[in-house]
């Protein structure tokens, strides 16, 4: 890119991380081979262009002094279109901004020219359009279906300029140029398929226009056929006092600069700009240029992801900010330059104070912190609180670690196993400590109401995505799927409702809807509510600590949420297809999917009276029991829905116990 | 109990607050030094779990609880509120340079031309106090309230403004009004949340959930809000074909597990969910029930010009007392679409403004009538206002029939009632063009300050310590605005 003919190099290119996949690295492998063979051919003089290169500049005087190209005055979109001047020639005008199904431009422009008996408007392809044509659509075509001009005298009425005859360079088949002067509106002028190269319609005029007076000309381009899109992309107008004028390229303003010079005064630079130009129109080029266009869609067509990323400058520029006094950023204070907290140990000998610096000064054996606040939101993982309770906090303002020794001793486990993750977390989970029953006696809760010296395991409520995954797991429903973008499950209606915003919660389909809480997606202004009654922060802070509270709010999730009692019902079923066993055996199998553990024979027997009873009544409303179990699905489901929606019932209970939302 | 004591002799109030930090265990603790004092722990698991329990404020409070009504959008004062005739003298030439110079507006230019009110002002009540005929009702309240004129904010687009209006800071995240106040007051009724948020008007407030949520405060205090479609509180209804009975009995199946559960592991926090779980099934009846508004007599709808089960923000003004007279803390009004920049048709004063004005007033007023007559008004303060004001200049293209003003942070309007304010009362002055505060500024933290005052708070003494320092709802600013405390 950003060579001619090419897409305009950006001022300033950010880093940029390319994802492509294997598959379209290959195809893209094979594509820039054949790009990079043809702008060869396309940058190379030869003889045989030299001597086609001498003909056209032959015959340019004469069209060049024929054709005077309007600059336009005023222009406009009437479907809200952005028309402006391209800013290499100044004249010739680019549609950007909305592509409307059909639109309709109007350009004014003066001309003082005496005895003006045709219009000329090029069409010319654009590089910033999908697709790389002389129109909008994505195919790069367009269908020009009326060229209106309407022409005003001093303070007259405008009239409108009664043509003869249209006539093209080029017009596809069924889309000749006088489709675009006559009276039927859905018919036009279009260039299937050479839409992606420069071409000329002239419209000749009855009456010869002015007598060297300046008039004021009003242009209207419609395009109004059944192909929606099809608007044009960039184009010029001209107009001329030569009769019988033929549709003729004209050159951009430079390269016209360039033409008016002898052959013998041009520099070196300009001969080059010269021929370079000449190729990028030379009939004998027009095919390479064609599958040049078509191989760049196909490249842009592959749709490769990238994005931007952050990148170490050079080394010898050295990262540095201003102070600024008191947080105003008005206020600016002296110069600081990257470098480490003083208080702390320095950079290793010979370090940059670089990310690569900070990395090595960070796992610097000198440096137990970051080990002891890694170790330390590990274990507050596993025990619901650190060693430090203060997670977030090690400064002077943070609590003291409850076991100093066996927070130093994990952090040095830590730099000894070469800061493996997963071996911590073994030592932790494998650990006496970690392995106790966190049953609690009244005179041991009395002593330490919170669990600070450890005495038990720990006992605490899951975290809001986890109380969601458990549900999920434990009825079989969990899309275990990792990675991707986020997702959209059951969502209450109304909960995004913003001004000057029409984005619309829909829910996603399949295992999507039963993805873990983490991949819930997420906005700040209106957060996932059930995730939120759990604790979950809003993301408007950066919170490395939650609070943990028991709220109603909490229970009428748990036991209400459709996506909860989705769950529930299909828990049931799962317990109640399994075709061995009693209802007793069926009502275990449910208990240690929630919980991992088998019921003590008190849990079985209230599990089981329970199911009895709501048995015995669904059977009396057996649509109730219907409704309940959202519908039977199969014809066996219709013969036992009231055990179905007993086992739903079960199942509800199951979801919402303690020991179910609670990692113990 | 001795450990009861223990904790007795060490926990001040500053004690308190710093462990609310260290969760449901501490508070729970807490609350119950408050109100059960010397009961036995195990017994009292209802205020155990409910960190939303009563506690004594600072100093003895004027008011118990806070009905705000936000205008979001930003209402005209100069429309409403604070007349002008020196605008209508001047109306369609330039503002003085010197008054806009280096100023920047939300879409207007310096240059805009002046625009005086197309409405008619008149002194109201006993008091005087000029109103425009827009508000025919709020007029006739004109002798209970407290029109503070001076009112200025930092912020001069929607969300930062209204999110600066609710918690004190234009970034999201801080804690709100509501949030401060349930953290520091708790709430009277144990089956309702202490902060309820009700919505109105063309669409949620720009700020969104941000200007009602807990910030760093636990989550308990976070507004709650009440809708007026389905569910009211969401997830209050049993799912379908489960009856209330069947509800009740799979509760006490789940009660009976989590209870032989807690024989076995005796973790206090399984009595905290079996009263979390009764507190919910308590709220599956009180939510319908307190939104249910057709018990309410005749002359109360009159009043208000409400219809029993048609949402709007008259229905939510009633909604708001119903609130309060079961002892919710803070109850907290939005109604979008006072945004009128006289750009579109949508948005003139001249079509436009009179309708948000009859969508609002009559209840706006009826609600302190309401309160009065019900003897709640001396402990409930009323809010009346939006997050900011519109500039004296039209915003509405020349040659158009259209006017409006743009957004204005300098200077607004709002009005206080009951819980301790002055009645009758009008407090500062703009400019003769409405344009800046001249006497007795009142800025958004002064407002705070004093909002807590009248609820016994020390706003400077309300902290809450987050990433390792206190935070307060007014930073380090606010002033208490003596002036208006009656």
């Amino acid at each position: 890119m950003g060579k001619p003919g090419g897409r305009p190099t950006p001022r300033f290119v950010e880093p940029v991380l390319d994802l492509a996949t294997i598959e379209q690295q290959e195809k893209r492998k094979s594509l820039q081979e054949e790009i990079t063979k043809l702008e060869q051919t396309l940058e190379t003089q030869t003889p045989e262009l030299d001597g086609a290169q001498l003909e056209w500049e032959h015959l340019q005087p004469a069209i060049q002094s024929q054709w005077k190209t309007l600059e336009p005055q005023e222009y406009s979109s009437a479907g809200g279109a952005v028309l402006s001047k391209a800013y290499d020639d100044n004249v010739s005008l680019r549609v950007s901004g909305p592509n409307p199904e059909s639109d309709t431009y109007v350009i004014v422009a003066k001309s003082d020219l005496p005895g003006i008996k045709a219009f000329q408007l090029e069409v010319l392809p654009d590089l910033s359009q999908a697709g790389l044509g002389a129109g909008r659509s994505k195919n790069g075509e367009f269908v020009l279906t009326r060229f209106r001009v309407e022409v005003v005298k001093g303070r007259q009425k405008p009239e409108t300029v009664e043509f003869s005859k249209a006539k093209a360079d080029f017009s596809a088949d069924g889309f000749p140029v006088s489709n675009a002067i006559d009276e039927n509106r859905e018919t036009g002028w279009a260039l299937m398929p050479h839409a992606g190269e420069a071409h000329q319609a002239v419209f000749e005029n009855k009456h010869p226009l002015g007598a060297g007076e300046e008039l004021t000309l009003i242009f209207t381009l419609a395009h109004e056929s059944k192909a929606l899109y099809h608007n044009i992309a960039r184009f010029r107008l001209s107009v001329t006092n030569i009769k019988d004028s033929a549709p003729a390229a004209l050159a951009p303003l430079n390269v016209q600069r360039i033409l008016g010079i002898p052959t013998g005064k041009r520099t070196a630079e300009q001969k080059t700009e010269l021929s370079s130009y000449y190729r990028s129109i030379a009939p004998f080029l027009s095919s390479a240029r064609r599958r040049l266009r078509q191989l760049n869609k196909e490249l842009n067509d592959l749709g490769i992801v990238s994005t931007l990323v952050m990148r170490e400058r050079p080394s010898f520029d050295r990262p540095s900010t201003l102070l600024r006094n008191r947080g105003s950023f008005i206020n600016q204070g002296e110069k600081v330059y990257a470098s480490v907290p003083a208080v702390l140990h320095p950079l290793p000998e010979g370090t940059m104070p670089n990310r690569l610096g900070l990395a090595h000064w960070l796992v610097d054996p000198a440096n137990p912190l970051v080990a002891r606040v890694t170790v330390n939101r590990t274990w507050a993982q596993y025990f619901g609180r650190g060693l430090v309770e203060t997670t977030e906090d090690f400064g002077t303002k943070g609590e003291r670690p409850s076991h100093p020794e066996t927070l130093d001793w994990l952090a040095t486990e830590f730099i000894r196993q070469r800061w493996s993750m997963k071996a911590i977390h073994r030592l932790i989970v494998s650990s006496a400590t970690y392995r106790q029953s966190s049953s609690v006696k009244p005179a041991l809760l009395e002593r330490d109401p919170y669990n600070r010296l450890l005495a038990r395991g720990p006992r605490f409520r899951m975290e809001a995505e986890m109380v969601r995954d458990v549900a999920l797991s434990a009825s079989g429903l969990l899309c275990q799927t990792i990675g991707g973008p986020s997702v959209f499950p059951y969502q209450p209606p109304g909960v995004w409702s913003l001004p000057y915003n029409n984005d619309q919660w829909v829910m996603s389909e399949g295992g999507d809807r039963y993805r873990r809480g983490m991949y819930t997606f997420w906005r700040r202004t209106a957060p996932y509510p059930s995730l939120m009654s759990f604790d979950a922060t809003s993301g408007e802070f950066c919170t490395p600590k939650r609070n943990r509270s028991n709220t109603p709010l909490q229970a009428l999730t748990t036991l209400n949420d459709p996506a909860f009692f989705e769950a529930a019902q299909v828990l049931a079923r799962k317990i109640h297809s399994r075709s061995v066993g009693n209802a007793q055996e069926k009502a275990i199998y449910g208990f240690r999917r929630c919980t991992s553990r088998k019921p003590a024979p008190e849990e079985i027997a209230a599990l089981l009276s329970f199911y009895e009873q709501e048995r015995k009544r669904f059977s009396q409303d057996k649509a109730a029991a219907c409704r309940l179990i959202g519908e039977p699905r199969s014809p066996a489901e219709e013969s036992e829905v009231a055990e179905l929606a007993a086992w739903t019932m079960v199942s509800n209970v199951l979801l919402n116990m303690d020991q179910t939302l609670t990692k113990e | 109990m001795d450990s009861t004591k223990d904790f007795l002799r060490l926990a001040t109030r500053r004690h308190f607050f710093k462990d609310c930090s260290l969760g449901i265990g501490t508070m729970a603790l807490s609350a119950l030094l408050n109100e059960n004092l010397f009961s036995d722990r195990r017994s009292s698991s209802e205020t155990v779990i409910n960190p939303l329990a009563p506690r004594p404020a600072h100093f003895a409070a004027k008011a118990k609880s806070i009905i705000y009504l936000f205008m979001a959008g930003g209402p005209s004062h100069l429309d409403l509120f604070d007349h002008k005739s020196k605008l209508q003298e001047l109306n369609g030439s330039a503002i003085p340079e010197e008054l806009v110079k280096g100023e920047r507006f939300a879409f207007i230019k310096g240059d805009a031309k002046l625009l005086g009110s197309p409405y008619q002002f008149k002194p109201r009540g006993n008091s005087g106090i000029v109103m425009s005929d827009l508000l025919p009702n709020i007029a006739t309240i004109a002798d209970q309230i407290t029109l503070v004129r001076s009112m200025h904010t930092d912020q001069f687009n929607h969300a930062p403004a209204q999110v600066f209006m609710n918690t004190g800071s234009q970034i999201i995240g801080r804690p709100s009004l509501g949030s401060w106040l349930a953290y520091g007051l708790g709430s009277e009724n144990r089956d309702l949340p202490g902060f309820v948020v009700l919505l109105s008007g063309e669409n949620n407030p720009d700020g969104g959930a941000a200007c009602w949520g807990n910030g760093f405060l636990p989550s308990p205090y976070q507004g709650v809000q009440f809708r007026s479609k389905s569910d009211p509180v969401l997830f209050v209804s049993n799912p379908d074909g489960m009856s209330a009975g069947a509800r009740r009995r799979s509760l006490d199946t789940l009660r009976r597990l989590n209870e032989i559960h807690f024989k076995e592991v005796g973790d206090p926090e399984i009595t905290a969910r079996i009263a979390a779980f009764e507190m919910a099934y308590r709220m599956q009846s009180s939510a319908p029930e307190l939104m249910d508004t057709s018990k309410e007599s005749k002359a109360t709808h009159e009043l208000y010009g409400t219809t029993p089960g048609q949402a709007s923000f008259a229905n939510n003004c009633l909604l708001a007392r119903r609130l309060v007279e079961r002892g919710v803390r803070f109850v907290q009004l939005y109604h979008r679409g006072w945004d009128h920049h006289g750009t579109g048709g949508n948005d003139d004063l001249i079509s436009r403004l009179p309708k948000l004005c009859l969508e609002t007033d009559r209840a706006s007023a009826a609600l302190v009538k309401d309160l009065k007559q019900r003897g709640l008004l001396e402990n409930t303060l009323v809010v009346w206002g939006g997050e900011f004001g519109r500039t004296p200049m039209n915003q509405g293209k020349i040659g158009s029939n259209l006017i409006g003003r743009d957004h204005h942070p300098k200077a607004f309007s709002m009005w206080l009632a009951g819980g301790g304010v002055k009645t009758g009362f009008c407090l500062g002055q703009t400019d003769e063009f409405g344009y800046t505060t001249v006497e007795d500024p009142v800025h958004v933290h002064d407002l705070h300050a004093t909002i807590l005052h009248l609820m016994g708070l020390d706003h400077t003494k309300l902290t809450y310590r987050f990433q390792g320092r206190d935070f307060r709802l007014t930073d380090v600013h606010g002033n208490i605005v003596a002036k208006l405390l009656a």
